[in-house]
């Protein structure tokens, strides 16, 4: 009797949750390596018409199930961003396929496109905030900001020594990617090495967001969620009307 | 209430500080020796949509500004007609001794000052100049010209390097601090750094990058505004359900 009030709020809550995954994009615009979010929302109609027989046996309902719509998962837009120079020697930029990897606090290896870079007290290259970048064999030492990091990723300083080269990876399938805080991505599978590639020092990547997409799908996210609160309204209504005008003959 | 609230307002917070920033680097586009500030932003903390389920989607709450550092570069050199007007060709900075510790500066601008028969080498706010040794630089007065050889005090000064100047705290007075994170200063190598006499080191901001930065900055904070106003009307659209 009552499962379109529940049905309308599942609905309500989903385009909710889809208009904070957008306004997080809209924020993040200019984040360097920021790669925007997707709310996919499925039905889930299907669990809650089953019902359970005499025997304990799962059974599909005969009835009308009371649908709802819940946010199943959410998507990243791979695209790539605007490559924008800034002039600082630890900015860089991926023009192609791949990703940095850097070792996070915990050990684990993260994988982001923001080439923001920075020099920590000991004189290695790091992420500010996650960790320490990691070259071919291991963490680079750099010690200096004076460095001149060359197209594969081969960094000198300005004596011309060889300090590292950063290694950059691709996964074989975007889907298997994980995604977690700060623009990093975890990989379960093994990645390969990326050989289509070209990297651009004092050059950063940014943002995927395309402001015109999420605007409209804000918009849409919202008139979805007005058009919910409408339906409520009906819903409530026609349950007035049973309430008191049936009652009352 | 709705997330997208907080996140807008740390949009808006995130770009406004963007704008401080930034509007520091423009009113600076003349002073001597500046070295423009960078900013960049990060993303912030991502809680997942649903507790105790597994795979669950993940949701951001906002951005912060974040500090890129100085722009430590050379900068344009302008010459001038003063004798102890100097400017550095090269990563090098001038060392010059406060009352609390030394400071750094690429602002040559430097003066006379006069104690007894010694002429020392200052700075403008009347700061010490330093040679690579770290001593005051000095000259005795000519007795019977009283002129000072000024040429001998600037073959005196020091120049100091740093193996990671972008991380140097900017103090007033177009001079910067060294920290931990940029390394000690180290004399420079002779030969790395020539100091030309009579040119004055302009400031190292671009009006137009800045110009182009600041529309970046106002356009983030109009939609970190629309992202807080949608947030706002879905909570009347709430309000009102029972109208």
């Amino acid at each position: 009797m009552f499962s379109g009030y529940y049905t309308i709020a599942s609905g309500l809550l989903a385009n909710q949750r889809n208009v904070e995954t957008i306004g997080n994009n809209l924020i993040n615009s200019q984040t360097p390596g920021y790669r925007a979010e997707r709310i996919v929302n499925s039905a889930f109609e299907q669990e809650l018409m089953t019902r359970r027989d005499s025997s304990g046996n799962t059974v599909l309902g005969d009835g009308i199930g009371a649908t709802a719509v819940v946010v199943d998962d959410s998507l990243t837009v791979y695209n790539p961003g605007l490559i924008k120079e800034t002039g600082s020697s630890f900015d860089v930029a991926i023009n192609g396929e791949g990703f940095f990897n850097i070792r996070g606090a915990d050990g684990k290896t993260y994988l982001t496109r923001s080439g923001e870079f920075d020099m920590d007290r000991e004189g290695y290259l790091i992420m500010p905030g996650v960790g320490r970048v990691l070259g071919k064999s291991g963490e680079i030492l750099v010690r200096t900001s004076d460095i001149t990091i060359k197209e594969d990723g081969t960094i000198m300083n300005s004596a011309g020594n060889v300090l590292g080269q950063l290694h950059i990876t691709a996964p074989e399938d975007y889907s298997t990617l994980e995604r977690t805080e700060n623009g990093l991505f975890i990989s379960e599978a093994p990645l390969n090495d990326s050989n289509n590639f070209q990297l651009l020092q004092n050059n950063l990547e940014l943002s995927n967001v395309q402001m015109n997409t999420e605007l409209t799908n804000l918009i849409a996210a919202q008139r979805a969620l007005q058009n919910c609160a409408s339906a409520l309204k009906t819903v409530d209504s026609l349950n007035r009307k049973a309430a008191t005008q049936i009652a009352a003959i | 209430m709705i997330n997208a609230f907080y996140t807008g307002a740390t949009g808006l917070n995130a770009f406004q500080e963007s704008m401080d920033v930034i509007g520091n680097n423009i009113a600076n586009v003349n002073t001597n020796g500046y070295k423009a500030v960078g900013t960049s932003f990060n993303d912030l903390l991502y809680s997942e949509m649903y507790v105790n389920t597994p795979n669950s989607p993940l949701i951001g709450h906002g951005v912060k500004a974040t500090t890129k550092g100085i722009e430590a570069g050379q900068g344009i050199t302008l010459p001038t007609s003063g004798k102890l007007d100097l400017a550095i060709a090269g990563r090098g900075w001038f060392a010059l001794e406060a009352e609390n510790g030394k400071l750094y500066t690429r602002d040559g601008s430097f003066a006379i000052s006069l104690s007894g028969n010694t002429a020392y080498l200052v700075n403008k706010d009347g700061n010490y100049v330093l040679d690579a040794g770290g001593k005051r630089i000095s000259a005795t007065i000519d007795q019977k010209t009283t002129s000072i050889d000024t040429d001998a005090l600037v073959k005196q000064i020091g120049i100091f390097e740093f193996a990671y100047p972008e991380a140097l705290t900017p103090v007033s007075s177009n001079c910067y601090r060294a920290n931990d994170f940029t390394g000690t200063a180290t004399a420079a190598a002779q030969g790395d750094n020539t100091i030309l006499v009579g040119y004055l080191e302009q400031s190292g901001v671009s009006i137009t990058d800045e110009m182009a930065n600041l529309i970046t900055a106002q356009r983030g904070y109009q939609l970190s505004a629309r992202v807080v106003q949608v947030a706002d009307e879905i909570e009347q659209t709430v309000n009102s359900l029972r109208a």
